[in-house]
């Protein structure tokens, strides 16, 4: 695991980020040296293809250093927001290749219309937690899929495809996957209720 | 078209978020989020509920030029001919040391590509002699120290003429008790010449005496060996080497 400088605390960077608002390029410069490798690692599972994943990331920070103001620490941790807009521009350049446009999720995580995510702060690390006990809860060909998925950016036929598996199989994997993940999270990861 | 399933969009959202929500579908969901907060909310959530997944992953170095391309996209430098290719490193480099070397990358972006045009103060610390801050070049040659499984330990960067050598602490093996790391430079066909001991957090500047910058350049050989607490007490490496590195043009 990464130690020392590349790992900053979410207040530090939501610190960062703050600055960047204010114009402050060294605060962007260090913002860039926190998070552009596990960014680019994100976009380069799902894109596959260096120097469109190189254009990704570009696209990525241009936005931040344009849209730092909008970003609300009370809403969603920096990562969070950025890994986002990451995977979004990743998923909008392997779909744009097939002829399918897809707007931006981010939106909902910065701008005034959102309502509290359930990790902020220091609640996320958790969440984190929570998460990883939930995906191992699940059935081998859910996680599986949902991981790919998320990892890979493939879709229902091609998780179908890598796992050979008939789609409707993998469509229902995915979606009990999800179901399960999220009543499993809303108990915090806990097996029962208490 | 409004959704209002409350399972319906819950499982949307989760899809999205996810990627396996694809074409029409994606395109409508998208839409409908701008016309509905509530259910921008309900992505939102799953997106942080996903988070730590991203945060998991190994990090991959972008390139130096990546960099250098968004400063220009934002009009931070001035436009020169053409695009700038990285000439001497190529990606294989920079993607050769798996996982932390992706530290190395960011560390190298800033400390060669942010910081403050062409002249810099030298840093205070390390009064050997009487020393007047100068202006000094900027770093013109860096050496990414590797151990084992392409540990990246440490960065060496300086300017061609030897006169300083910057050492950032990446990601070294934890120091045992009574341990020191001790930098040499092995100039070839000679013994190891101690450059200094090594910190094993934040960053620290070498000057090299007079008669040994002519020896550090680009393409020197370093190598770091595990020392008693103080240093080899011979001048020569008395314990294992552990890391080691080759100076390269920037």
């Amino acid at each position: 695991m990464i130690r020392g400088r590349s790992q900053a605390s979410p207040e530090e960077l939501a610190e960062l980020v703050r600055k960047v608002a204010g114009g402050d390029r060294k605060a962007f410069a260090r913002l860039y040296q926190h998070v552009a490798p596990r960014l680019f690692s994100v976009i380069l599972r799902i894109v596959r293809d260096e120097p469109a994943a190189e254009e990704a990331l570009q696209d990525v920070f241009v936005r931040l250093w344009q849209k730092a103001g909008s970003f609300d620490p009370q809403k969603a941790r920096v990562t969070t927001w950025l890994n986002t807009i990451a995977r979004n521009r990743a998923l909008d350049e392997v779909r744009g290749r097939r002829g399918e446009v897809v707007s931006g999720l981010e939106l909902s995580l910065f701008e005034d219309q959102v309502s509290p995510g359930p990790a902020q702060g220091a609640h996320h690390a958790g969440v984190a937690r929570a998460l990883t006990l939930c995906l191992d809860e699940l059935e081998s060909g859910q996680r599986q899929s949902v991981l790919m998925a998320f990892y890979e950016g493939m879709t229902h036929s091609e998780l179908a495809d890598a796992m050979e598996k008939p789609l409707g199989t993998v469509k229902s994997w995915v979606r009990r996957a999800l179901m399960q993940l999220k009543v499993c999270l809303d108990r915090g990861g806990h097996r029962e209720t208490v | 078209m409004k959704l209002s399933d409350p399972d319906l969009r819950e499982m949307l959202a989760a899809e999205y978020v996810l990627g396996t929500l694809t074409g029409g579908a994606r395109r409508r969901f998208a839409r409908e989020m701008t016309a509905d907060p509530e259910l921008a909310g309900i992505a939102g959530q799953w997106e942080s509920r996903f988070n730590g997944l991203a945060d998991g992953v190994d990090p991959v170095m972008p390139g130096p030029w990546v960099w250098q391309r968004i400063e220009r996209r934002l009009g931070f430098t001035a436009q020169p001919g053409g695009d700038a290719q990285p000439v001497r490193w190529g990606a294989g480099f920079w993607r050769g040391a798996t996982g932390f070397a992706a530290a190395a990358a960011a560390v190298l972006a800033v400390a060669l590509f942010v910081q403050d045009p062409v002249v810099r103060e030298v840093p205070v610390e390390v009064p050997v002699e009487v020393r007047v801050p100068q202006p000094v070049e900027v770093d013109r040659m860096a050496a990414v120290l590797t151990g084992e499984q392409a540990r990246s330990a440490w960065m060496v960067s300086g300017p061609e003429t030897g006169e300083r050598l910057t050492v950032r602490v990446l990601n070294p093996e934890p120091l045992p008790a009574e341990k020191a790391y001790e930098l040499w430079l092995l100039p070839e066909g000679e013994n190891p010449i101690s450059l200094g001991l090594l910190p094993t957090s934040g960053e620290t500047t070498i000057q090299p005496p007079p008669e040994l910058r002519e020896l550090i350049g680009p393409g020197s050989a370093l190598a770091v060996s595990l020392e008693p607490a103080g240093g080899s007490p011979t001048g020569l490496p008395t314990g294992p080497v552990l890391y080691q590195g080759t100076s390269q043009v920037l």
